[in-house]
């Protein structure tokens, strides 16, 4: 058990590095051998010209055999009993801050709908609402320009909700078309929303609207969900 | 023998599949500890590797466990041997990850030992549990409960200074 202190230190690691970028799939498995595999090359080969010479020099050699290849596990780690979800929906105050530092003309559209229930795989306590204050905690500001409120678990597993936007053209105005091309597109609130993974489990969702770019990060949810957490983002007053 | 190599190019399967499913979050652990990107990449393959080549040394219960721990000592290995070759100022001078401010809690995490580092981001990043974590870096589960509370409390520090 962690103090409620360690639980804002430990939400802080979340966040940040939740928004380190993870390389493209393409690149988790690579052809190449790996450092300890180049040195076996190496060694054999050094080997291989040793019996070579050997050989020429008519002495007899053992010629090392096969390096022997098993198998790995055949099972992904078991999947946990997923826990409650006990946030609030209507916890107003991070929202009634964000409409409050918000530029008049800024929508600020916030999730009438969230997922109760996280997906079956996970093991997602959400329970805290946090609004985005400043940039150490890697929470993103909110200010006249752009807000961020995060629903965060402060359960083990990373776990997360969070719905944002920024006014600034130079934030992420190419992020919807940056290579690689995003995962899929559907159309809310009139915009195309583009949809990066990032990662089993994690999405990135991009669009724009009113001269803004919103953004909704979500990890531990069915894709499904974030979707219908978006179609229902309302503007709050 | 058919039949073996089935078997085996199945095994590669699963495992390919459960690696990639760790990746992401192994990969954000590795870097969070202070590992470059490159260096983050490289290590994950080599546990990838080492996967297919040692399957007895991983406990079932945990591929992400497994993997974490073997990619990181792999990780700390590049680092001392890239101290080694490399000329110190270029070692020292190389580029952080990011130059965001939202990963500043990330740099006071890297000011931490490494040990405090490595269970931190094992419990917290990664999800592993207290007993998953003494088990796969073979040390007590009170070692792991002290270490955590003194990173913890480093960590709050830094970040109450900070503000």
């Amino acid at each position: 058990m962690i103090s409620s202190s360690d639980e804002q230190v430990v939400i802080a690691l979340r966040v940040a590095a939740h928004k380190i970028v993870v390389p493209p799939e393409s690149r988790w498995v690579r052809e190449r051998q790996s450092v300890r595999a180049e040195w076996m090359m190496a060694a054999l080969a050094i080997v291989a010209l040793v019996a070579i010479v050997g050989a020429l020099r008519g002495e007899p050699r053992t010629v090392p055999g096969s390096i022997s290849h098993t198998v790995p596990p055949s099972e992904t780690p078991a999947a946990s009993a997923s826990g409650p979800v006990t946030f609030d929906l209507y916890d107003d105050a991070p929202w009634v801050t964000a409409r409050a530092k918000a530029a008049p003309d800024f929508v600020v559209l916030r999730p009438t709908w969230l997922p109760r229930t996280p997906d079956a795989a996970s093991k997602c306590e959400i329970n805290l609402l946090r609004l985005g204050e400043d940039n150490s905690g890697g929470y993103g500001a909110t200010s006249s320009e752009e807000y961020h409120v995060w629903y965060i678990g402060t359960g083990v597993s990373p776990c997360l909700l969070m719905f944002g936007a920024h006014r600034d053209a130079n934030w992420g105005g190419d992020l919807p078309n940056a290579s690689p091309a995003p995962l899929a597109t559907f159309v809310a609130r009139g915009s195309v929303v583009y949809i990066r993974e990032r990662g089993p489990g994690a999405f990135l969702l991009l669009w724009f609207e009113n001269g803004a770019i919103y953004e909704v990060i979500a990890q531990g949810y069915e894709l499904s969900d974030v979707v219908r957490a978006v179609n229902s983002l309302e503007p709050v007053r | 023998m058919t039949v073996i190599a089935v078997d085996a190019a199945a095994e590669r399967l699963r495992w390919e599949s459960a690696y990639r499913a760790a990746y992401p979050t192994l990969y954000l652990g590795l870097v969070a500890m202070g590992a470059h990107p490159e260096e983050a990449e490289d290590a994950l393959q080599d546990a990838f590797v080492k996967g297919l080549e040692r399957p007895g040394d991983f406990p079932t219960t945990s591929v992400d466990g497994w993997v974490f721990v073997v990619a990181s000592r792999a990780w700390r290995r590049r680092r001392m041997r890239d101290r080694v070759l490399l000329p110190w100022k270029i070692w020292a001078d190389r580029p952080t990850p990011s130059a965001d401010a939202s990963v500043d809690v990330l740099a006071a995490l890297r000011t931490l030992p490494v040990r405090q580092r490595q269970i931190v981001v094992a419990r917290y990043i990664v999800g592993l549990s207290q007993a998953e974590t003494a088990e796969l870096l073979g040390i007590a589960r009170g070692t792991v409960s002290a270490a955590t509370t003194q990173a913890l409390a480093s960590l709050r520090l830094r970040m109450e200074v900070e503000k």
